[in-house]
């Protein structure tokens, strides 16, 4: 029964962990995207700033 | 008028994409673009690309995972009854882990780029903040007289850092600086929405040394900003060197056929020599003004000059 129970476990584990993985791949940025964000970041704290 | 300086610039190392320029340090977390290995914050040899950190973190966290999956294994085969168990939960648990290594190689760079993001949110205040303090090192080093390094570091925060401030910082140095056709300038990076003289002063002195720097962007400035450009003190002869560059392709003859027109007849003859062998190689390519331009240049300034001659009849 515990066998069958911690294969249960690990079976639901790495499902949830590849699903995870899948959505985070499919919502990762682009290396432009993240070009943008870090210029976004540093555009809008210049703006602060000078406010 | 300043005193210009002859200098010795250190060419511009390109990355791939801008943010690989980022540095981190490992103790402090503070960002920068200035510096290889010691944190100018913290003063550790503790320097890193961000990369190399999303990775690193990346890294640990599969390890992480496939600890809990071999654990689970474990405790399953420590407590299985037989031996039929002991193989069906170890067979199981290397597949299911298998599974796991395969889909966390396949995915790394997508879950790279991921941490990346995860990085830059949750640092966003240090990132602003390393950065910040980078372009106050630059001025401190401005203001201790070595300008050559202070534009080096300028133009290494203006790889992340699009402020006008920036620019204008980067070319008021460019201008106390004697440019050489050796020197690696820029000019796309550099360019602004409104009106600057140093900027129009530094793209006349581009015009001289490095044409081919001058290009579809810039034209566009120069046409938009034309009338300031003219009050200016020198501001005819800038255009004109512009105008001699867009002689280079064809495609900016194509492209701005009234910022040639307008200055065709005070081309230096070199460059008046080009624009009317571009146009006599393919005249219907043209717009009909800016033919008639080039040709009444020809027959007032140059049809008895030997340099034209080879070049062939004009059409009509």
């Amino acid at each position: 029964m515990v066998t069958y129970v911690c294969l249960g476990l690990l079976f639901l584990f790495v499902l949830v962990k590849a699903l995870d993985y899948r959505a985070q791949g499919k919502r990762a940025l682009s290396h432009e995207q993240l070009d943008k964000l870090v210029f976004s970041i540093l555009k809008s704290s210049g703006q602060r700033d000078r406010e | 008028m300043m005193k210009k300086l002859p200098v010795l610039l250190n060419p511009y190392i390109k990355t791939r994409h801008p943010y690989n320029k980022l540095k981190i340090c490992r103790r402090c977390n503070y960002f920068t673009v200035l510096g290889d290995t010691e944190c100018p914050a913290c003063g550790k040899s503790a320097l890193q690309g961000v990369e190399q950190r999303a990775s690193a973190t990346l890294t640990k966290s599969a390890w992480m995972t496939r600890l809990i999956v071999v654990l689970i294994a474990s405790v399953g085969i420590v407590l299985s009854p037989s031996t039929l168990h002991t193989i069906l939960i170890s067979a199981g648990g290397m597949v299911l882990l298998a599974l796991l290594w395969t889909m966390q190689r396949r995915l790394t760079p997508a879950l790279l780029r991921r941490e990346l993001e995860k990085l830059f949110l949750k640092e966003a205040y240090s990132l602003a903040a390393g950065l910040a303090n980078d372009r106050e090192t630059a001025i401190k080093v401005f203001h201790e007289g070595d300008k050559p390094l202070a534009f080096e570091m300028l133009r290494e925060i203006g790889a992340l850092v699009h402020t006008d401030q920036l620019r204008v910082e980067q070319i008021l140095l460019l201008q106390s600086f004697i440019l050489r056709k050796d020197m690696d300038l820029m000019l796309d990076p550099l360019l602004m929405d409104h009106f600057n003289p140093d900027l129009v002063e530094y793209i006349g002195e581009l015009a001289k040394i490095r044409r081919d720097l001058i290009k579809e962007n810039a034209f566009r400035y120069m046409l938009l900003h034309e009338a300031h450009i003219l009050k200016m003190e020198h501001g005819e002869s800038i255009l004109i060197g512009v105008a001699g560059a867009a002689v280079r392709m064809k495609r900016y003859l194509l492209l701005y056929p009234y910022l040639i027109m307008r200055y065709a007849g005070r081309l230096p003859k070199d460059r008046f020599l080009r624009l009317y062998r571009m146009v006599q190689a393919s005249p219907g390519a043209f717009t009909v003004p800016l033919y008639e331009e080039v040709m009444n240049v020809y027959n007032e300034k140059y049809k008895w000059d030997e340099d034209f001659q080879a070049t062939g009849k004009p059409r009509g």
